[in-house]
């Protein structure tokens, strides 16, 4: 025996999510590089350690669903739509964008999957587009915010407007620990779970680097929110592996340490170092021919 | 209803401060109770009541001056009824005649009856319309042509500083010479023909006077000279145009100015044959008219007018002769050429009428 | 009939031909029907497509924009205007920027009812004409009723735009009667968004006002015209940003004077607004710089004295095309 065997802490993975997990953290990676040799007009933020998340949330949800996404939004849309191409080019104003390069990367409305960069605006929306919904038929509206965005009247205003007119929300509270530059225990008083409670709305909350798991404990709530037609909110704790933007970074070294050792990253890479490994070749192959091609083509136009 | 000021305290402050009020606004208080704490820069004062009364402040606190009337003490509290300006309804209706106020104050005065201020066939009656039902003394409308000449002599008089320079011209000779130039040239030429050619000749001399301001000090020079001509035959007054009048020789140019006079008999001018002039010559050739003061045209700098011809006796060196002359005067815009300038032209152009030989050669 | 019974109608009418119409707003189902009794009767009709909410201006325009995102078409009602405020984000930042931010078209056929204007002795924070704050804002129309124009035609016309709006309704208005003809001084005309109230023909002096100004305008128009012998052409216009003086470019081809009234406080107005388009189109024609007629830079008082000092009165009207 030369060493302890390690217990494994994940359930196995399928290589549909792990290469979905991989793609998006190769894409913002890809963005950082980009950033840094000055290519990307403006700003970026990136869901670095949160990737598995949107995985989880989006293979629960059917076509007619809506997404409302936020600041952070490149991994909901990629785990939404497999088109990374198509968003590369909305970043950086290239012919083929989803937007024209008019949003950027806080900006996107495509199909049914809608950001914007004011938080909580996009909440009392979500509500609006439930209701036809509950009308219509059996979709529902998923929101995506941050921990930060609890700060925002809207929230609350939504939430009481869905628990009492029984409106089919998901709202799926990516917990990240930090508001910008802001540890959520110096801007968030109570508890989000409190906060649902005071308004009757089921609230669920997983704190794990496994998609399985985070699947697992949201599936029920989907359901719920699907067939009783009411709000839910699922709060996912993980970390932010990455800076808010770029270079603005002020966690100390042992918090950051701390975000780099709950990343899924390095749980699966310890669980699962081949299938990672030969995933990770590919997908990293994938998304710098993306960029390659991307930036070869003409700039976006806008009428 | 006593007023209560604040008295003058001290010589230093020109303001003082109101600290508190000793009575409650609405209290019965009597002449001498403590009042008001006043606080100056150096001592605080309570003032007593100068009557008896209810007490009605109007400042509560704050900074004060002397002679502020600061509250009032009466037997009674004055009520004000809020003024609020009153709109009136608004209404849908059939129209009919409307009198306004001044003109329903002059039909009255002088009592015109309705049916007469009916008549007008005007919805709204004004005092002007009225005031016309009092005057029997008509009121015409120009013509078109005389309408659009008042617009010319307007805009002339309200943008162009003209002054105006005349010369006397000796043509006696000339008159002579004119009836052999006409049979020579086989149409006729007068003193206008001569003039219009003699002025059309200066502008390689005397640019500035074909030229047109622009503002700012600045003009823009002619690239001809294209004169103007006024011709009144009674259908109103035309400015034709004779273009390029400087190299065309003196028999066209007459030709061209009789062409005018008959298309003035027709009134058949064309758009093209009025147009472009950047000087003008007007024509006074009715007897007696001694000179005249022609109006510069907007867009011009000058204008001259030639008068008609008058007998005069002079004395030459063979004793007391008659002599023709006529008077050449020069309108000008003072912002483009001085009184210099004019006289020089002038002189040049009084040379060639009286000097009319260089034109048979 | 009334101001505000006709909106009621108007929008018994929309919501009876187009059932994706949906209204929401506080205290808007019957029996109360509204603070003004606009949405009366509008509940009981068509159920759940009239929804009272809770006290959240912010959101309830949000739930608007989002049904309108949807495929559906919102009404909202702002119970006093000046909550508007508290929905400026929605309207600005979310309704008006999602038809074009997105780099296609979006359509967001949302209405925002604003009950607006003093002389109702409300006071400071329920008296407000807070149109100025939504001029200029791309994407974003600005609509102010009037006793000449039919407001389901208006309303019509704004969902079909897609393109979000503002409504701003005068509260004094309410109580006034639609108008239509004249008023046996003046005649009114209405042509494609805008009335033209009008004694004569091509007068010099011209002004342009919003409907919640009709009836002190008009008034201001009979005094000019009786007393002082100035006729004065008034122009109302539904739409007021993005403004189009095309279909009454005659008469102001005619104005030798334009004034410009309206009820919002001095400073970055909509008349200034105005006033700089009609200077780029007059200029040189005119024989006077444009005349600006507003409330003074003040809070609204509640007292009815002092109120009336600052709102825009008849005589200041008339003191204004006097001058």
């Amino acid at each position: 025996m030369i060493g302890a065997v390690r217990e494994r802490t994940l359930t196995p993975v399928s290589e549909a999510d792990l290469s979905r997990m991989l793609r998006i953290r190769h894409f913002e990676k890809a963005l950082l590089r980009l950033f840094e040799q000055g290519r990307l007009n403006g700003t970026t933020h990136t869901c670095l350690g949160q990737e598995h998340v949107p995985v989880a949330v989006s293979a629960l949800l059917r076509p007619e669903d809506h997404v409302f996404s936020n600041h952070r939004g490149h991994g909901h849309f990629l785990a939404r739509y497999d088109e990374p191409h198509a968003l590369l080019a909305e970043i950086t104003g290239r012919e083929g964008a989803l937007c024209n390069g008019v949003g950027g990367s806080q900006h996107i409305y495509h199909e049914r999957f809608l950001s914007t960069g004011v938080q909580g605006e996009s909440l009392p929306v979500a509500v609006g587009v439930a209701l036809r919904h509950k009308r219509t038929g059996d979709g529902i509206a998923c929101a995506y915010v941050g921990d930060g965005t609890w700060g925002e009247g809207s929230v609350y205003e939504a939430l009481n407007m869905a628990q009492l007119w029984g409106a089919p929300l998901l709202v799926v509270v990516e917990h990240n620990r930090i508001a910008q530059s802001t540890p959520t225990g110096a801007q968030l008083a109570g508890s989000i779970a409190g906060r649902c409670a005071g308004f009757g709305v089921r609230h669920e909350r997983v704190e794990s680097p496994d998609v399985n798991v985070v699947r697992g404990a949201l599936a029920p709530l989907v359901d719920y929110v699907r067939r009783e037609k009411r709000p839910a909110v699922f709060e996912a704790s993980v970390h932010r592996a990455g800076p808010h933007s770029k270079g603005d970074d002020t966690r100390t070294a042992a918090e950051l340490a701390e975000a780099a050792a709950g990343d899924w990253y390095a749980h699966y890479t310890r669980d699962f170092p081949a299938q990672v490994a030969a995933l990770e070749e590919i997908e990293r192959a994938f998304i710098d021919a993306a960029v390659e091609n991307v930036l070869a083509r003409p700039l976006s136009e806008w009428s | 209803m006593t007023e209560f000021r604040i008295p003058k305290l001290n010589n230093n402050d020109d303001s003082y401060i109101l600290v508190e009020w000793l009575a409650v606004d609405g209290q019965e208080v009597k002449q001498g109770d403590p009042l008001v704490v006043i606080e100056t820069s150096k001592t605080a004062e309570e003032l007593e009541s100068p009557a008896d009364g209810t007490l009605v402040i109007r400042v509560h606190s704050g900074d004060c001056a002397p002679g502020e009337l600061i509250a009032a003490i009466g037997a009674s509290v004055e009520v004000a009824e809020p003024v609020v300006p009153e709109v009136p309804p608004l209404t849908s209706g059939e129209i009919d005649v409307v009198i306004t106020r001044p003109a329903q104050a002059l039909i009255e005065q002088h009592g015109i009856a309705l049916d007469r201020v009916r008549a007008l066939g005007r919805k709204v009656v004004r005092a002007e319309d009225v005031a016309a039902l009092t005057d029997p003394r008509e009121v015409v409308t120009l013509p078109r042509s005389q309408r659009q000449a008042a617009d010319v002599v307007v805009l002339s008089h309200q943008t162009i500083p003209a002054a105006f320079t005349a010369v006397k011209a000796d043509v006696t000779d000339t008159a002579k010479l004119t009836r052999d130039l006409s049979k020579h040239a086989r149409t006729l030429i007068g003193l206008s023909e001569l003039l219009v050619k003699a002025v059309a000749d200066q502008r390689a001399e005397f640019p500035h006077l074909f030229a047109s301001w622009l503002g700012d000090g600045r003009i823009r020079l002619a690239e001809g000279s294209h004169v103007g001509v006024t011709i009144d035959v009674g259908k109103g007054l035309f400015v034709p145009v004779v273009r390029d009048a400087d190299v065309r020789p003196l028999d066209a140019v007459a030709r061209e100015l009789m062409d005018y006079r008959m298309t003035a008999l027709r009134g058949s001018f064309r758009e093209r044959d009025l147009e472009g002039a950047n000087i003008a010559v007007t024509l006074h050739s009715e007897a007696g008219v001694e000179f005249a003061i022609p109006i510069v045209y907007p867009g011009h700098v000058a204008a001259l007018s030639l008068a008609s011809t008058q007998q005069e006796v002079q004395q030459g060196d063979e004793g007391f002769m008659v002599r023709q002359t006529v008077r050449i005067g020069l309108a000008y815009d003072h912002r483009v050429v001085n009184g210099r300038d004019a006289a020089l032209f002038l002189g040049a152009v009084k040379r060639l009428l009286e000097e009319p030989r260089r034109w048979l050669e | 009939m009334r101001v505000a019974e006709h909106l009621n109608r108007s929008l018994h009418a929309l919501m009876e031909n187009d059932p994706s119409v949906h209204l929401l707003g506080e205290d808007v189902s019957d029996p109360y029907g509204g603070a003004f009794k606009i949405t009366k009767g509008l509940s009981d009709r068509f159920g759940p497509r009239v929804m009272s909410t809770p006290l959240s201006e912010g959101g309830i325009v949000g739930v608007g924009a989002g049904l309108a995102l949807a495929g559906d078409r919102a009404i909202v009602e702002i119970m006093f205007g000046d909550f508007a405020t508290l929905a400026f984000d929605q309207l600005v930042n979310f309704a008006a920027k999602s038809t074009t931010m997105y780099g296609r078209r979006v359509d967001v056929p949302l209405i925002v009812r604003l009950p607006t204007g003093g002389r109702r002795g409300y006071g400071p924070t329920h008296s407000q004409s807070l149109q100025k704050h939504f001029i200029g804002v791309p994407g974003l129309s600005v609509y102010e009723m009037s006793p000449f124009h039919d407001a389901g035609r208006l309303f019509g016309e704004i969902f079909a735009s897609g393109t979000p709006a503002v409504f701003f309704e005068d509260k004094v208005l309410y109580t006034k009667p639609m108008l239509s003809g004249g008023d046996g001084l003046h005649t009114f005309e209405v042509r494609d968004g805008w009335a033209v109230i009008r004694a004569e023909r091509d007068t010099e002096d011209v002004l342009l006002a919003p409907g919640g100004l009709t009836d002190r305008a008009v008034a201001a128009l009979r005094d000019l015209l009786l007393e002082d012998e100035i006729a004065c052409t008034l122009l109302v216009p539904a739409r007021l940003h993005p403004l189009d003086v095309t279909p009454v470019a005659d008469v102001l081809a005619a104005a030798k004077r334009v004034h410009v009234a309206e009820d919002g406080t001095a400073g970055g107005t909509w008349g200034a607004e105005v006033a700089r388009l009609l200077h780029e189109r007059l200029w040189g024609r005119l024989t006077a710089p444009i005349t600006h007629i507003s409330a003074p830079d003040s809070i609204i008082p509640t007292a009815a004295h002092l109120e009336a000092r600052c709102t825009v009165q008849p005589a200041d009207i008339r003191r204004a095309i006097n001058k």
